[in-house]
């Protein structure tokens, strides 16, 4: 038979008739990974990227989303606001990404959400900024934070330190959302105590030695001071704290107080210092996917070595089970579909691919995370637990868990 | 209040002594060539990474790898005028500005492929401050302090002694004349380019070894070391250490009477001050 023009024309209007997964199978739902692969978030953003990788790729493997398959696009967000919105503005005008993952650092974040609100896509981050909630910033509902809120880690820093018996308690806090919202959040918590709070300190970034601030907390004599720091600064400012010998302890969020502070300080300066993190959902079963991909990934790197990693994995596994619950591409029905494949109630499921036959069996679901049971409030904010590590002879030591 | 006054200006006048010497590496460039030359941060972090590998790798002592800070830092400097600030020579000094500029961000993103985001610390103890009375001060802010002095006791007997830098300081003074007297300006330049920036490279490791090594070590400096500078007198020597004593000591007060968040203001307003009230800076006879 020849091909003659009405067949063709006849063809493609019948093309254009059958169902959209059909005509789709070429197509893709493109995302876009957003990580802090340098500057001060460079121990967490490969990691993270590379576990937004794996988790497309076992969503890929399970037949992808709604027919389609994830097509990823991966971006260094240089933990900078700037290069941040030029990278956001790359993924969202020449990618056409349907959601952006993975941010780090409230800066990146809230530099980032206006370009996300603007293209009506989501954004899944790991901000701690209160401001990141709510409008203006989270004004569509498009944000979903996977971390604790800084408001929620300062909670978490005046349990321990209550528990610990300290009286006298200093803040200084890095000049930005993230910095000035742990200490705050801590202020707030400390005086809800019924407790006194002692002088408190909103330093610049990027200087070269913080003596002058250090002493002017140093001078009203403090037994703790409470930090909300990262990572270059604290390590400067316990340089000098710990040359001006006096006896003293430390409460600093866990991205400021890792391992690679211990390695640029060494055992002597860091001992005792009592650093905070989110702690990972560690004996759910979505926790055990994530460890396995983890270390396949990270060179056998268990999965606790990277709390933000165990977060983007569940931001793929959520959007994905969204996708599937919301049997659309659309933004607004996606998100609408989030918080009912994440919160309870319903049938508990750790992977996509589980998630996936029991949304086809007409089951509701409730993906319970590797990096906490992930149930979204309604600000999209998460609660998880938060662990208080206690740096011994360099090592690391989780004491206790702390649920606020 | 007034014993933290005191430590305030014993940490100001120490932080100062050790910012003089890039602020000094600034001048001298400024007042041969003509250009402020914007690269000087990055050329401190050249510095600070070269310092510390000679003392991590090769296990220098500290006043041996200050001379290796110095090479790296000459040899980078002599690269970025070369190759970026050179060939606009006759776009003026707006452009070689710009230029350099530019050409410390390479050598700034060149180090972070080379050494990575991480901090580095150099191999040395951590020694707890000495106390007197009511006061203190660091045994690493002390060497810090000697090794700065040593440095500008040397550039000071450079210009003072030397055929080159005789040359040098004729150059800057009245350039016309000292051309007609058979100065050599390419090698001149050459020379200024090459001590300015070991300079910096100096600066950058002192101040590397009391805090850390990372990509952005000179960079935070840019603005004190600018604003030292110009408060000295674009182009004075004694003007470039008189103003970073100043700088130094009026940041660490500062910290005193206002919020530390404003502590970046000192530099500014420096700056303004100087350009309002008397432009040619406290030394500066040419500038204005």
């Amino acid at each position: 038979m020849t091909i003659t023009r009405r067949i063709v024309l006849a063809g493609g209007a019948g093309a254009l008739a059958m169902p959209n997964v059909v005509r789709a199978q070429g197509e893709t739902f493109r995302v876009g990974a957003l990580n802090p692969v340098t500057g001060a978030g460079s121990p967490y953003g490969s990691g993270m990227q590379r576990m937004i990788a794996a988790a497309v790729e076992a969503i890929n493997a399970a037949g992808g989303v709604n027919g389609r398959r994830i097509e990823l696009f991966s971006e260094d967000s240089q933990t900078s606001p700037q290069a941040a919105v030029l990278a956001a503005k790359k993924l969202i005008e020449v990618n056409r990404v349907r959601a952006i993952v993975g941010t780090w650092s409230s800066g990146v974040s809230l530099a980032v959400m206006p370009l996300t609100n603007d293209a009506d896509i989501l954004l899944m981050h790991t901000s701690g900024a209160p401001a990141l909630s709510t409008p203006p910033v989270n004004a569509k509902g498009l944000g979903y934070r996977f971390q604790a809120t800084n408001d929620r880690f300062g909670r978490a820093f005046a349990e321990i330190a209550a528990r610990e018996g300290f009286r006298r308690p200093a803040t200084m806090a890095f000049n930005n959302a993230s910095g000035i919202g742990n200490t705050d959040g801590f202020r707030r918590a400390w005086a809800a105590k019924g407790s006194q709070n002692g002088e408190h300190v909103v330093y610049e970034p990027n200087q070269p030695s913080y003596r002058a601030e250090l002493l002017r907390v140093l001078n009203t004599r403090p037994d703790v001071i409470v930090m909300g720091s990262f990572l270059p600064d604290t390590t400067i400012i316990l340089r000098e704290w710990f040359q001006t010998g006096t006896p003293m302890k430390w409460i600093i969020p866990g991205w400021a107080a890792n391992p690679q502070l211990v390695q640029a300080l060494g055992p002597a300066v860091t001992q005792g210092i009592i650093a905070v993190e989110s702690v990972s959902n560690e004996g759910a079963p979505a926790f055990a996917a994530y460890d396995a991909a983890h270390r396949r990934a990270m060179n056998n790197q268990p999965g606790t070595a990277n709390a933000y990693a165990a977060m983007t994995w569940d931001m793929a596994n959520t959007l994905a089970l969204a996708i599937e619950q919301a049997k659309s591409f659309e933004t607004a029905a996606i998100n609408a579909a989030i918080r009912q494949v994440a919160n309870p109630p319903g049938e508990a499921v750790a992977t996509f691919a589980e998630g996936k036959a029991a949304i086809a069996a007409g089951r509701k679901v409730n993906y319970e995370g590797a990096s906490s049971v992930l149930d979204f409030d309604q600000f999209g904010d998460v609660t998880p637990d938060f662990g208080a590590y206690f740096i011994e002879q360099g090592q690391f030591n989780r004491r206790y868990v702390v649920k606020i | 209040m007034a014993e933290a006054l005191a430590q305030a200006l014993i940490n100001g006048v120490i932080a100062g002594t050790i910012l003089a010497v890039p602020a000094l590496g600034f001048t001298a460039i400024f007042a041969v060539l003509n250009y402020p030359n914007f690269a000087i941060g990055a050329l401190a972090t050249v510095g600070a990474y070269a310092g510390w590998v000679g003392n991590t790798a090769f296990g220098l002592p500290m006043a041996a790898a200050l001379p290796v800070a110095f090479l790296a830092a000459a040899l980078a400097g002599l690269a970025v005028q070369w190759m970026a600030v050179k060939p606009l020579e006759a776009a003026g000094a707006l452009m070689m500005a710009i230029a350099s500029l530019a050409a410390g961000l390479v050598l700034e993103n060149m180090l972070r492929f080379g050494f990575g985001n991480e901090l580095r610390g150099f191999d040395l103890p951590l020694l707890r401050d000495w106390r007197f009375g009511a006061f203190r001060v660091g045994p690493q802010q002390v060497e810090n302090f000697v090794l700065a002095l040593a440095c500008m006791a040397l550039l000071w007997a450079f210009l003072r002694f030397s055929r080159t830098g005789r040359a040098m300081r004729a150059v800057a003074d009245n350039r016309d004349l000292a051309l007609l007297r058979g100065v050599d300006p390419v090698r001149v330049a050459a020379v200024t380019v090459a001590v300015g920036a070991g300079l910096a490279g100096m600066g950058g490791m002192l101040v590397g070894l009391d805090t850390s090594v990372d990509p952005l070590v000179g960079t935070r400096l840019v603005l004190s070391i600018f604003a030292a500078a110009v408060l000295g007198g674009l182009g004075s020597i004694p003007g470039a250490v008189a103003g970073a004593i100043a700088i130094g000591v009026a940041e660490e007060v500062a910290v005193l009477a206002f919020n530390p968040a404003y502590r970046l203001v000192v530099g500014f307003v420096a700056i303004l001050a100087v350009l309002t009230l008397r432009p040619s800076g406290l030394f500066g006879a040419r500038a204005g």
